[in-house]
């Protein structure tokens, strides 16, 4: 789905700024099984391969050059052996971390590993401003994380989505273990468009009806 | 009232509190805690069991899960000091929702970010399932005032103080359903009062009367229910398995009357949905209640008798309900308060709460990596055991089928569900199997959102 005439959105919930070959993700939470862990609880480890399958899968299926981490990559920043094994698994892979912006969980981040690309006022991919999204936003375009959205309708359907704006783009967390937050009758989000992966319809949430004329909320099916 | 037959989770506690205050040897223990009722037939295996998962072991001897024992030759002692802490932070079995925190908009209104958390003054505190019922506009009584909700963010209800009246709030209680017996005399009843009405609605009055000492107005209402029913469709009769089937523009549904309870139809319904999903290719949801259960088509659907039998066949009954329960949300979120007991999560965790996960982190995440890694883990089969023993009771569900086939099964069509299906107690929603993928699910939801019925094609990208 591409919106915003350079980003391109897919299913692996990432945005894809296609004149730079960049990818932007959010909200990776690597290392929330360990950080449950750590404040008592019994719960087993989890393989960082298995928690960014998503991630594989997205540079296999679009190729992107670089990527850009719009904050909370870790769910504690102080899991250095965590950081090393991801930069040694992107090394792998093949792109170019081009920038993390620190988000709220990642504090002690850089104190962590040093050779992790840290960008704490954000990072610019085209005439985008990649930021977390938990501080005032600045008044270029921007792109950011930290709200998890989330597309629920009754019991059944709960899929993580983006919501865009002509300036704006809020991607839904990768992390799979994040909850998220219900956008459908949010009246925040009012001003929002919804898309889904058919273009051909678009909807804007009032009162639990659409309205054709706006929209812009691609509901990831992954 | 029943006594839970050696509940595992709450044995972890236990034992966890036993090793707090002494070493014990594993023979020493399984003797002691085997005096106490719940645990007289407790198996060395389960116990084995809770131990190997105390001690961080998974049944193939390799670690696991953090050790919360520690073992010096062949006693077992508490690990540390820490874990005594979250013991006492943590020791108990009542379950409580994790609260909902309220904070009152500051006059400007706006949203709430990280940073400007601190300008909403936080007033209090609400239920997770009273927050999950308020829509935007609703006012409630909270700490002396009348506040409106406006919108939840990161778990945060927001409100504004307005002068008026709030709603008096109100809580759904699950009542108890009907015990089995209960359920089967019900269903005698109607019988009884079937036969006595095509005497007479006087000849029903008199029975009642005499038989149950009903007068008044309650005597006259129930002859008037039986009359509706018989009029509006049929009371079936001992020989006789009634399907009701009412048409919609938004599909078919199927009500089945039988002679058990919810949680005898709830089997039944889990294993229809089942075969219905996988031989007919239909997304199917369903409604169980006592005296019945109901499957929802949302496309029209002609199910005859005999396609009903196959449905309600004795053949593969248990390996279908296994496989049923194993992949139903029932199991998911039992497993969440299983593991809750069990101590595996923690209401009190040690430092900052973790809240990315949601409540529901156990069912959708936990479940997954400790199925994956551990299918035969104890806490596991806790929870199927007391869904199979409280939700679901399948002794009875196959007791019915075994007796199906001797019986007439009549599918009757009525523009209207009838007066029995409309006073089915204990209502709840029932299993769902769906055969659609995920960008069909939303195909549907964007139907429902705008109204149109032409989704064909919308997929083709």
């Amino acid at each position: 789905m591409r919106v915003n005439k350079d980003w391109l959105l897919t299913p692996q919930r990432a945005a894809i700024h296609l004149p730079t070959a960049t990818a932007v993700i959010a909200d990776l939470h690597l290392g929330y099984n360990e950080a449950r862990r750590q404040a008592g609880e019994a719960v087993p480890q989890v393989e960082l391969d298995e928690v960014i399958a998503a991630l594989g899968s997205l540079l296999a299926v679009y190729e992107p050059q670089r990527l850009v981490i719009a904050g909370d990559l870790f769910e504690d920043g102080r899991c250095t052996t965590l950081a090393e094994a991801f930069l040694d698994w992107l090394r792998q892979a093949g792109p170019e971390l081009l920038g993390i912006v620190p988000g709220n969980h990642d504090r002690g981040l850089k104190r962590s590993d040093s050779r992790l690309p840290i960008h704490s006022g954000g990072f610019s991919v085209g005439d985008w401003r990649v930021v977390h999204g938990d501080a005032k936003l600045p008044r270029q375009p921007v792109i950011q994380g930290h709200c998890h959205p989330r597309l629920r309708w009754g019991s059944r359907i709960a899929a993580p989505c983006f919501l865009i704006a002509a300036r704006h783009i809020i991607l839904p967390a990768f992390s799979t273990d994040a909850a998220g937050a219900n956008v459908f009758r949010n009246p925040q989000w009012r001003s929002y468009r919804c898309w889904r992966h058919c273009r051909r319809r678009s909807a804007r949430f009032r009162n639990g009806r659409c309205s054709p004329e706006t929209t812009e909320c691609v509901v990831s099916s992954s | 009232l029943r006594v839970p037959s050696h509940p595992l989770d709450v044995l972890c506690q236990q034992l966890l509190g036993m090793a707090a205050q002494h070493p014990w040897s594993a023979d020493e223990a399984l003797t002691l805690v085997r005096r106490a009722y719940p645990y007289r037939d407790l198996s060395r295996g389960d116990f084995d069991g809770c131990l190997d998962y105390l001690s961080g072991r998974h049944r193939e001897k390799h670690t696991w899960l953090p050790a919360r024992l520690r073992w010096d030759d062949d006693e077992f002692t508490i690990l540390d000091a820490r874990t005594t802490r979250l013991l006492r932070r943590n020791i108990g079995t009542i379950l409580a929702e994790e609260p909902r925190q309220v904070r009152l908009r500051n006059e400007e209104g706006g949203t709430m970010n990280d940073e400007s958390r601190s300008s909403f003054r936080l007033i209090g505190e609400v239920d997770e399932s009273f927050a999950e019922r308020l829509q935007p506009g609703d006012r409630f009584l909270l700490a002396g005032r009348c506040l409106e909700f406006r919108h939840s963010e990161y778990s945060t209800l927001l409100v504004d103080e307005v002068i008026g009246k709030p709603a008096v709030p109100r809580w759904r209680g699950d009542g108890l359903p009907l015990a089995p017996e209960l359920a089967r005399r019900l269903y005698l009843l109607r019988i009884q009062a079937a036969e006595a009405l095509r005497e007479g609605p006087s000849v029903l009055a008199d029975l009642l009367h005499r038989d149950y000492g009903l007068h008044g107005q309650a005597l006259t209402e129930l002859v008037t229910y039986f009359q509706r029913q018989e009029c509006a469709s049929e009371i079936p009769d001992a020989a006789t398995c009634l399907v009701e089937v009412v048409n919609h523009e938004r599909g078919t549904e199927y009500y089945v009357h039988t002679p058990l309870n919810r949680a005898g139809n709830d089997a039944l319904a889990r294993v229809a949905t089942l075969r219905v999903a996988r031989s007919h290719g239909h997304t199917v949801t369903s409604l169980v209640a006592d005296l019945g259960f109901a499957l929802l088509f949302s496309k029209a659907t002609d199910i005859h008798a005999d396609r009903w039998r196959e449905i309600l066949a004795l053949d593969t009954f248990e390996a279908d309900l296994c496989h049923a329960l194993a992949e139903s949300v029932t199991l998911r979120e039992r497993f969440q308060c299983v593991a809750m007991t069990g101590l595996m999560l923690l209401r009190n965790p040690l430092g900052r709460r973790r809240r990315v996960g949601g409540p529901n982190w156990a069912e959708r995440r936990l479940f997954e990596h400790v199925r994956a890694a551990a299918p035969e883990f104890m806490l596991l089969l806790q929870a199927l055991r007391e869904v199979r023993e409280e939700c679901c009771d399948a002794d009875a569900a196959r007791a019915f089928l075994i007796e199906l086939p001797r019986l007439v099964l009549r599918c009757r069509r009525l523009p209207r569900v009838s007066p029995f299906v409309e006073s089915w107690t204990q209502l709840a929603a029932g299993p769902v199997e769906s055969v659609e993928s995920p960008a069909e699910a939303l195909q549907r939801l964007h139907a429902a959102l705008t109204g149109s019925a032409d989704i064909a094609g919308a997929h083709a990208r």
